[in-house]
Parts: structure tokens; C-alpha cells; sequence
């Protein structure tokens, strides 16, 4: 083939200029690490990189969610401990106050000591994580979980329900929150006696006390008495002139056969006495009920202490009826301060009042403790989950970088060898060029 | 014999050998000119007085080859413009910096920062930020789309001079050609200078050539429009698309004939970046735009149906889709239009049935429209089919025409087309071009710069009942933020004296209870204890207060639309009740938000998400990138082999030339020899007469 001048030139340069191109793509694969820099060297892989990189993205978001959640549920759970620590001590001021042998004073100091322990788990309750936000409050993170209201005397729930849930897996969203709906509020209490005036069974009423104030000497007997039961009630017939007052005590039992006391009430010193009606075919029984100070009645685990009032009160008729009582922990520890605060342990009353106060206390500071161990299991499991999920997060990440590495990065032995082959190539081009160049005829003639 | 023969014979191989040695020295000179053809001189003996003559001076070159090369460079011109444009879209679009699909990775990081603690104000500006630097990016890649497109208008212009100054030239060195044909003096660098213009014509456009046997080039362009004819050449100008403004099309003038040649164009630089116009850009374009759209619209939705950090209803975050400028910018009408238009508005009423692409509306004659999708499905409408009034073109196909009033409404892919134009003229022929989405980029603007106007929080929080015995979990969606105002108004309509307002609404109360035969009932009433529903039978599965719920229990459903519905999992019992409340001080929710982020993997741009709908943008513009980048190589040396061809016939080898010259020298210094021996034969005659 003929070759003309130009040709040898133009075809050396043009060789040149692609190997310098070549030399430049890997050299800027191996200084950047990437394989390739433009979708179009790949498209294919190049939305795969896209899609991955949006994967590890994705999953470090959940790693990041994971860290705020852990440090929420933990700062939660530290927080219900330290509730659960002061409960504790409330259960054990109240065995110590139930002794017996402790007067007024002593339990007005134990008051004061419920008194603090009762800021304290406010406090608790209450408690703002780092940015301000109440962890207890539900949906309502900026008001306050709890405050006391002054006209009931209680403390009331200022929040909602709202349960904040936080993605921490592709498919797994975990509440970050609780509510104190549902780990303060509803804590079941003592089985407590319910009175209801039935005397115009038209307009029945709730009653704290009629002619008679009702203590609970056993919960646990009450309880089984009111559910074995039906239709407890206490009848009062009033009296008239010269005929003493009567009192009636009946219910059906299980069996439904309707059982029937009946006393006289009359008058000893100024205190109503009964005495059971002999009349009666269980008289005996009857008897038996009556309270060592014979100014009461012990029936289904309730002492039914005769009011003084009594014997000057109209016909009344009281059904007793019995309900779990249902509060929050601050409400609980609220009713043991009064109980010891207000003791009065001179009257037979007050000692009935506060050994009943007591009892009850005992019975919902079990239910506390008991929904604070689940309320705590529960975010342990949270926990725990959440840390299984951390590390499959982990493992996901690392498998998608290692797939988005293998799909981009460069090959540095393979580049690297390219680039000395490229450069021998290169330097072979130089120097053939400087020979081809170099022959002319021009330069033999003459 | 005449002796005076041999003094002829060395005369002539003299001149002969001076014109050869002239031509080798051509030759050396033009070694390095472009376009230059070596020639070489022919020798002929003369048949009947001896001696030799120089009868021509030949230029070796291929016409074929030379040919072929013209319409390989104007493809290989083509595809190189087509790539190189490409190129630069590809780097924006996969580079870090500027790709959407890292910004939205970004703007989601910092939503999801924002859900982990809803009520930290810093948090939720920082969204804010984020999403002005992602409106940024968008913006900054709808800018670059657009100055792509002026950058291929600056090279239609460009090249549409270039291509007249060439075709000029071309005429000049055809009327040259011509005269030195008359004259019959040699044209070789005539017929250089000529293959050398249309060399460069190539580069800009493919066309057709016509060589006549005096050396004459005719030039034929697009279907067969004449560029050059003998001493004449015609005038490629530019204006404005018609169809759309922003666009620059090609125009050849005959005589006082303007034709269009924009899409006839193929080849060279112009057909290169015509194409990629055609094909690329305005698609690019019209998929961003899209993409803005549906996320713009998915956050808004989200955002005015739940509540601030205020207790109140979002605002909308972004710019309304159908703003005022949007939806007269979809519509642009003919600049040749007759009927003028008096009112042109493109509403996006439903974005999962937006397309991104363009549509051609064209009057078939006044009662009959056309719509034509740039993929070729098209949509006749005719007067007689029309719907009754404006306002029940609601679903897609239905439409509106009234030629009396020129009023014309559409519901097309989920567009809504409505159009107005003047009845004084008629506006058959008159066509009109809808880009819905090209503009949508323009559109995304920030409207919220307060963190705590964010609507994270869900507008209703349900507590349940602490006694509750049944597991039913109930949960509201809500439609409308009327919804109070809409409660208080059928609890209004029921009860004259009710009185209930918008705030008194709150919290309602829903409650369960035995229908003494095994069945649920529920009842819902206000926070007054007004009833809005009392013992309806409870259906497991159906939602409650929804447009389907017989409330007046007649029997049938109510079709009233609360702008709230209640979902019921689980199953309540009797005795149940659970109070929905007016979440207004629910700054710890972050439901809606969760809702927002779960937008990020939600298949709502035609079947895919965001960051895959782009995903799919960039490897489509990759691989167009890459077959142009394949096809321009290819064309690269396929141009190369046939020029390094042409140029090992035409070129000049130095070499060769060198031995010419020495073949001549040594001819020319031989023929001066028989002069001399000549003389010296003519001298011993004289010499011997003489003597």
C-alpha cells in the first residue's frame, strides 16, 4: 500500500492521542477508586449504584432511629425503676405503719416521708427528655404528664394515648414512647365496698355512709363474699314510739337461698347497741355477727359500725355492692399521706379507717409494682428487638456496600497493570514515531 | 532525417522535464495542504517527429471514495454533537453533587431526624433547609436542561451561517470551475478547493451531490431541496418553532418560498443536535418535571390534612400545582393560529395519570377536536358527544365542546385541557401544544419558613376506654380539614337546636353496645352528647362514618362526605367506648410525618418511586449516551479508514517525490546533454568544412 507523508503523521498522532485518552481513564479510575464516573460507561450498573446507594442510605437512617429510640426507651425505663424503688418504700412505710404500736405523731412523721416520696415520683412522672419534650404525655410531649387538680384534690392525667412509633426496619416500626395512660393510669386497686341508697329505689344514690360507716377488715373475704353473692343490703326500720329500731341484713347466696338478719338497735350511753331478735330461727348466727363492741356488724369481711345517728334517722335501705378500685400511682400514694396524716388512733373509727387505708394501700401497691415489672418488660422487649434489628441493619449495609463495591470499584491490579502495559505501549509509540519520521529520502540524495 | 531533429528531441525533453520537475515541486509544496490531490504530469512520445510532450497535468484522487467520506463525516459530526451534548447531561444527572436522587436521600435523612423527635424546632427547620437545597438541585438541573436547549439553538444558528457562507463559496468555485473550463486552462485546484468546501459542508449537514462533467457540484439537502445549483445558492434561515417558542427551527428561502426543514434534517452537527432535541432534552425535561410534581402534590396533600406544631391544619408546603402561571404556561397556542385564543388553562387533576410527554390539540373543523399524544394515541372529540355543561367533565374522556361559545373542556391523562377561543374566525387547522409537566420545575417554590408550621401530627388522637374488654383498635383517616365544620353541620341538620360549631365538636365519643342478639351496635355522639349516630349495626370490616354509612338508618347509604371515616381492626365488644379528640396539642405525634416518609418507597410517578423513577431517567440518558458514544466511535473509524485510504491514493509521499525529482533532474540534465552533443555534432561539421 501506498502511504503518503500526511498519513504517517495524522496515523502517529491520532494513535497518540487515544492512548493518551486511554492513560487518562485509568489513571482517574485508579486516583478516584471508581470504575466509572459517567452513567453512560455503565447505565446498567449505574442505577444499580443509584438504588444501593439509596439502600445504605436508608438503612443508616435506621441506624440513626435506632440510636434516639434506644436512648429513649432506656432514659424511660431508668426513669420507671426509680419509681418502682419509690414504691417500694411505700410498701414498706405502710407494713411499718400497720405494726399497730405506732401513735399519731410517729405516723405524722411517716406522712411527711410519703409526703416527699410523693414530689418525688411527680417528678418522675413528669420527667422532660433532652429537648423538652415530657416522656409520659403522649401526643401532648409539651404539656405537663400530671398535675394536681385543687379542687378535687387529685392528680390528674394531662395527656393523651399517643403512642409515637419510629421506623427502625424496612418493616418494623417500634413505639419510642409510652403513654402514662397506659403504664400509670388504671392500676388496680383494693376491692372496695360501694354504697348505694336504694331507699326510693327510683332515685338510688352513691353513698359514702348512711346510718352505718362500712370498713373493710379483709379485702380478700369481701371480695369472694361479693361475688358469691347478690342483693347485700341493710335495712334500717326506724323507730317508733315505744318500738326500738330494727336492722335487717340480707343477700342471696350462691345457692340462692335468701339469708336474713335481724337486729334491734337501741341506745346504751349514747352509743346505738344491737342485739340480735330472738325471734328469729337463726338467732344464734345472728348473734355471732355482732362486733365485740356491739355497736357493729362483721359480715363478708366488712365491720358495718352503727352510726349514732341512727337510731333518729328514717326508714333507709343501703345495698352494698363492691368494684376494684382503678387510679394512678400518685393518687395511690395520695390516699396512704391522708390515711397517715389524718390517723386518729384513739378511736376505735380512726383504727378501723387506717388499718382498712393501709390494707388497701398494700393491695394497690402490688398492682403498681406489678404493672411497672410490665411496663418495663415491655420496653425491654423493645429493646431487645430493636437491637436484633441494629444488627441486621449492620449486616445489610455491609453486604450492600460490599455489592456496590464490587459493582464500582476499581480493579487496582488489573488498573495498574493496564497503566504499565498503556505506558510501554506509549513509549514504543514515541520512539517508532521519532524513527518513521526521521527516514526521508531527502536525506541520502546528493 | 533532419539533423536539426536531435537539437528538437532535447528541446522538448527539456520543456518536458521542466513541467514534471514543476509538478514534483507542487507536489513537496502542498504537501501538508488539506485537501490537496498530488498530480502527477503525462509523458507522451510523439508518434511521427520523435521527442516527447507533457499532454496533462492529472489529479489522482477517488471520487467515489471521496463521496462516501462526505456522508460518513456528516454522521460521524452527527452522532459526535448528539454525544457530546448527551455526555454533559449524563455527568449532571450521576454526579453527586447534582443528582436528585442524593438530594432526596438527604431531604428524607433529615424528615426522618425530624420524626424522631417531632417537637425539637431545630430539627424541623433543618427540613426546611433541606428542602430549599433540594428545590435547588432540581432547579439547578432544569436550568442546565434549559441551557442545553439554547445551546442547541446557538448551533442551529451557527451552523445554519456556517452552512450559507460554504454554499457561497461553493457557488463562487463552481462559476470558477466553469470559466476555467472555457478557457481550458487547468482546474485542478479548483476541483481541491471544491471537494475541500463540500468536506466541510458535511460537517454541518448530509446532503446529496451531483458532480456534472466540467467539474460542477450541484448540492441537494433534507428530501431533495436544492442548496446549490450551478452559480446559485440558496439561504437557510432561523425563527422561532411555532408550535413552541422556546424552540429555534430551520428554514430554507426559495424565490420568496420559506419551507421547514427542521424535521428533514438528518446528519452533520445540525441533524446531531436536532435529534438529540427531539429525543433527549425535552423528555429530560418533561420527567423532572413530573417528578417535581407528584412530590410537590404528595407532600402538600399530607401537609394540609395535618396538624402543626400550632394545633392547627397545615398550610400548603409548596407552590399549588395548578397555580395561576402553571396552568397557562401547559398550554402554548400556534403562532399561526387564526382564532385566538381568550383563555388557555392545563389543570393537573390527577398526577397518577399525568404523562411526562406533550400533546398536540388540533380543530378538525369547528364541532371536532383532536388530541394527539406524542406517542401517536390521539382522542377525537365531536360537538354531539359533548357532555351537558363544564362541570361534568370530571373523568377522564369526558369533555365540553360548545362551537358557539368556543369554549372547549377536556379530562384527558389526567389533565384537564380547558380552552376558549374567539369566535370571529374560524379556527379550523388551528392547533395548540401542551407540555403538562415541561414546566414543572418552575413551579417548586417554599412556602412554609417556619419549622412549626411542619404538619407532622395527625389531626385526631383515640384513647380508649380503660376498661375496655374488647381488642378493636380503631383508626381515623381524615379527608378533609373541615371535617369539624362538616360534623357540626349534619349534627346541626339532624337537631336545629344542637348549635354544635367547629369547636364544640370535639372530642367525640363512640361507644359499643349488645343488640340483644349476639350483634354490635355503636353510637357516636359529639362532645355536647348530641347524636351523629345511635345504635347502628356494626359490621366487622366496614369503616364507620364513611360516604357509604347509613347514618338516618333508612336503609341506604347516605353518600355524605364527612371528610373522616373510622377503620375498626380487631373486634370491640359491648360496653366499649373510645373518645376521639381534636389533637391539637399533640406536638409529640409524628404520624403524619411517618406518613410522609413512607412516601420515599410509595409508587406514585408513573408506577415507580422518585428516587427510581430518576433512576430510570439516568440510565436511560446513559445508555443513549453510550450508543451515540458506540456509534460516533464506530463512524470515527469507519471516516478514518476511508480518508487514510483517499489519502494513501491522493496524498503525497515525499519520498516518491524525491525520487521524481531526481528521475527529472537526471531527464532535464540528459536532454541538455543531446543539445550539447548537438552542438558539438553541428561543430565538427563546421569544423570539417572548413578545414
Amino acid at each position: 500500500m501506498r502511504v503518503s507523508t500526511q498519513q504517517i503523521y495524522t496515523a502517529n498522532i491520532d494513535n497518540l492521542n487515544s492512548l493518551n485518552s486511554t492513560i487518562a481513564t485509568v489513571q482517574e479510575q485508579i486516583s478516584s477508586g471508581d470504575r466509572f464516573t459517567q452513567a453512560s460507561q455503565d447505565p446498567l450498573v449505574a442505577s444499580q449504584v443509584l438504588k444501593l446507594d439509596q439502600e445504605v442510605a436508608r438503612y443508616e437512617q435506621y441506624q440513626d432511629n435506632i440510636d434516639v429510640t434506644q436512648r429513649r426507651l432506656e432514659l424511660e425505663e431508668t426513669t420507671l425503676e426509680a419509681i418502682n424503688d419509690a414504691t417500694v418504700r411505700l410498701q414498706e412505710i405502710v407494713t411499718q405503719a400497720g405494726n399497730g404500736t405506732l401513735g399519731s405523731e410517729d405516723l405524722g412523721l411517716l406522712a411527711s416521708e410519703v409526703g416527699e416520696l410523693i414530689s418525688e415520683i411527680e417528678g418522675l412522672v413528669n420527667t422532660r427528655d433532652s429537648s423538652g419534650e415530657y416522656l409520659f404525655s403522649g401526643y401532648q410531649g409539651l404539656t405537663r404528664a400530671y398535675d394536681l387538680n385543687e379542687t378535687t384534690g387529685e392528680y390528674e392525667f394531662q395527656g393523651d394515648g399517643g403512642q409515637r412509633y419510629i421506623q427502625v426496619g424496612p418493616d418494623f416500626q417500634v413505639a419510642a414512647t409510652d403513654s402514662a395512660l397506659d403504664i400509670f393510669e388504671g392500676a388496680t386497686g383494693a376491692y372496695q365496698p360501694l354504697l348505694t341508697d336504694t331507699t326510693d329505689p327510683l332515685n338510688a344514690t352513691e353513698v359514702d355512709s348512711s346510718f352505718f360507716n362500712a370498713y373493710v377488715s379483709g379485702y380478700t373475704e369481701f371480695e369472694e363474699f361479693d361475688n358469691e353473692n347478690s342483693g347485700f343490703q341493710v335495712e334500717l326500720t326506724a323507730a317508733v314510739a315505744p318500738a326500738d329500731a330494727q336492722v335487717a341484713v340480707s343477700y342471696t347466696d350462691s345457692d340462692g337461698v335468701a339469708q336474713s338478719y335481724l337486729y334491734t338497735l337501741t341506745e346504751v350511753d349514747g352509743s346505738p347497741v344491737l342485739t340480735a331478735d330472738s325471734a328469729q330461727s337463726n338467732a344464734e348466727a345472728a348473734a355471732a355477727l355482732i362486733n365485740d363492741n356491739g355497736n357493729g356488724l362483721l359480715v363478708g369481711g366488712l365491720e358495718l359500725l352503727m352510726d349514732d345517728a341512727a337510731l333518729s334517722a328514717a326508714d333507709t335501705t343501703v345495698a352494698i355492692s363492691g368494684e376494684a378500685e382503678s387510679d394512678n400511682v400518685l393518687n395511690y400514694a395520695l390516699d396512704i399521706y391522708n390515711a397517715l396524716e389524718n390517723a386518729d388512733t384513739d378511736s376505735y373509727e380512726g383504727q378501723l379507717s387506717l388499718q382498712e387505708s393501709l390494707a388497701s394501700a398494700l393491695t394497690a401497691l402490688d398492682s403498681i409494682q406489678a404493672q411497672n415489672i410490665s411496663a418495663r418488660a415491655s420496653i425491654g422487649a423493645r429493646v431487645n428487638a430493636i437491637e436484633d434489628q441494629e444488627s441486621v441493619n449492620d449486616d445489610y449495609i455491609l453486604y450492600t456496600e460490599t455489592t456496590r463495591s464490587e459493582l464500582v470499584d476499581t480493579d487496582m491490579t488489573e488498573a495498574a497493570s493496564e497503566l504499565a502495559l498503556l505506558q510501554t505501549q506509549l513509549e514504543a509509540a514515541y520512539s517508532s514515531f521519532n524513527i518513521i519520521t526521521g527516514l526521508s529520502l531527502f536525506n541520502y540524495i546528493n | 532525417m533532419s539533423s536539426s531533429n536531435l537539437l528538437n528531441i532535447g528541446s522538448q525533453a527539456l520543456t518536458a522535464s521542466t513541467v514534471a520537475l514543476n509538478v514534483v515541486g507542487q507536489n513537496i509544496a502542498n504537501v501538508d495542504t488539506e485537501g490537496y490531490s498530488r498530480q502527477s504530469t503525462t509523458l507522451v512520445s510523439r508518434e511521427y517527429q520523435n521527442g516527447v510532450t507533457a499532454t496533462d497535468i492529472s489529479r489522482i484522487t477517488d471520487q467515489f471514495l471521496q463521496s462516501q467520506i462526505y456522508s460518513q463525516t456528516s454522521s460521524y459530526y452527527s452522532l459526535s454533537s448528539y454525544e457530546e451534548l448527551a455526555s454533559q447531561l449524563d455527568n449532571l444527572l450521576a454526579a453527586d453533587t447534582t443528582s436528585i436522587s442524593d438530594s432526596m436521600d438527604t431531604w428524607f435523612e433529615s424528615l426522618q431526624t425530624a420524626i424522631d423527635d417531632p417537637s425539637n424546632l431545630a430539627n424541623r427547620q433543618l427540613l426546611l433547609s433541606e428542602t430549599d437545597a433540594l428545590i435547588q438541585s432540581f432547579s439547578s438541573l432544569d436550568t442546565q436542561l434549559e441551557s442545553q436547549n439554547a445551546a442547541v439553538n446557538t448551533e442551529i444558528s451557527d451552523a445554519a451561517a456556517a452552512i450559507n457562507s460554504l454554499s457561497a463559496n461553493l457557488a463562487a468555485v463552481n462559476d470558477s470551475i466553469r470559466l476555467a473550463n472555457a478557457t481550458d486552462s487547468t482546474s485542478n485546484e479548483l476541483l481541491d478547493q471544491r471537494d475541500q468546501i463540500l468536506n466541510d459542508l458535511a460537517g454541518y449537514i448530509n446532503f446529496t451531490s451531483d458532480i456534472q462533467s466540467d467539474g460542477q457540484v450541484n448540492i441537494y439537502i433534507g428530501q431533495g431541496e436544492p442548496l446549490v445549483v450551478g452559480q446559485t445558492s440558496y439561504t437557510l434561515s432561523t425563527a422561532a418553532n411555532p408550535d413552541d417558542p422556546q424552540e429555534l427551527n430551520l428554514y430554507l428561502t426559495i424565490g420568496s418560498q420559506q419551507s421547514d426543514l427542521t424535521s428533514q434534517i438528518s446528519g452533520g452537527v445540525l441533524g446531531g443536535v436536532i435529534e438529540y432535541r427531539e429525543t433527549v432534552l425535552g423528555d429530560a425535561r418533561d420527567q423532572l418535571g413530573l417528578l417535581s410534581l407528584t412530590f410537590t402534590d404528595n407532600m402538600n396533600t399530607l401537609q394540609t390534612l395535618g396538624l402543626d406544631l400550632n394545633g392547627e391544619f397545615g398550610s400548603e408546603m409548596f407552590a399549588d400545582i395548578n397555580s395561576a402561571d402553571a396552568v397557562s404556561n401547559r398550554l402554548v397556542s400556534n403562532s399561526e393560529n387564526a382564532a385566538s385564543a381568550l383563555e388557555s388553562e392545563v389543570y393537573l387533576v390527577d398526577l397518577s395519570a399525568v404523562q411526562a410527554t406533550e400533546y398536540t390539540l388540533e380543530f378538525d373543523s369547528r364541532s371536532q377536536v383532536t388530541l394527539e399524544r406524542a406517542d401517536g394515541a390521539s382522542w377525537s372529540y365531536d360537538e354531539v358527544d359533548s357532555e351537558a355543561s363544564i362541570s361534568d367533565v370530571d373523568e377522564d374522556g369526558e369533555f365540553y365542546l360548545d362551537s358557539a361559545s368556543g369554549e372547549l373542556v377536556i379530562q384527558q391523562d389526567g389533565m384537564l385541557i380547558k380552552l376558549e377561543i374567539s369566535t370571529t374566525r374560524s379556527p379550523v387547522g388551528d392547533s395548540y401544544t401542551i407540555q403538562p409537566t415541561r414546566y414543572g420545575v418552575d413551579n417548586m417554590e417554599l412556602l412554609i419558613n417556619d419549622g412549626s408550621e411542619l404538619a407532622f401530627a395527625e389531626p385526631v388522637s383515640i384513647t380508649e376506654d380503660a376498661s375496655n374488654q374488647g381488642s378493636a383498635e380503631i383508626t381515623a383517616t381524615v379527608s378533609s380539614s373541615e371535617f369539624r365544620g362538616k360534623l357540626a353541620s349534619y349534627i346541626n341538620s339532624q337537631d336545629a337546636s344542637a348549635g354544635a360549631t367547629d369547636a364544640s365538636v370535639m372530642p367525640l365519643q363512640l361507644s359499643f353496645s349488645d343488640d340483644g342478639s349476639g350483634g354490635l351496635l355503636y353510637s357516636i355522639s359529639d362532645a355536647d352528647g348530641n347524636a351523629i349516630a345511635t345504635d347502628l349495626e356494626y359490621q366487622a370490616g366496614e369503616p364507620l362514618l364513611s360516604v357509604d354509612t347509613d347514618l338516618d338508618g333508612d336503609g341506604s347509604a347516605d353518600n355524605l362526605d364527612l371528610g373522616i371515616s373510622l377503620e375498626i381492626s380487631g373486634t370491640p365488644r359491648a360496653g366499649d367506648s373510645y373518645t376521639l379528640a381534636f389533637n391539637e396539642n399533640g406536638v409529640s405525634d409524628n404520624r403524619n410525618a411517618l406518613a410522609m416518609a413512607e412516601l420515599q418507597y410509595t409508587q406514585s410517578v408513573e408506577g415507580a418511586s422518585y428516587q427510581d423513577y430518576y433512576a430510570v431517567l439516568v440510565q436511560e440518558v446513559g445508555s443513549l449516551t453510550s450508543v451515540a458514544q458506540i456509534n460516533s466511535e464506530a463512524a470515527k473509524s469507519l471516516l478514518d479508514t476511508n480518508t487514510a485510504t483517499l489519502s494513501s491514493i491522493s496524498g503525497v509521499n515525499l519520498d516518491e517525490e524525491a525520487a521524481d525529482l531526481v528521475k527529472y533532474q537526471q531527464a532535464y540534465a540528459a536532454a541538455s546533454q543531446l543539445i550539447s552533443t548537438w552542438q558539438e555534432m553541428f561543430d565538427t561539421l563546421l569544423a570539417s568544412v572548413n578545414s
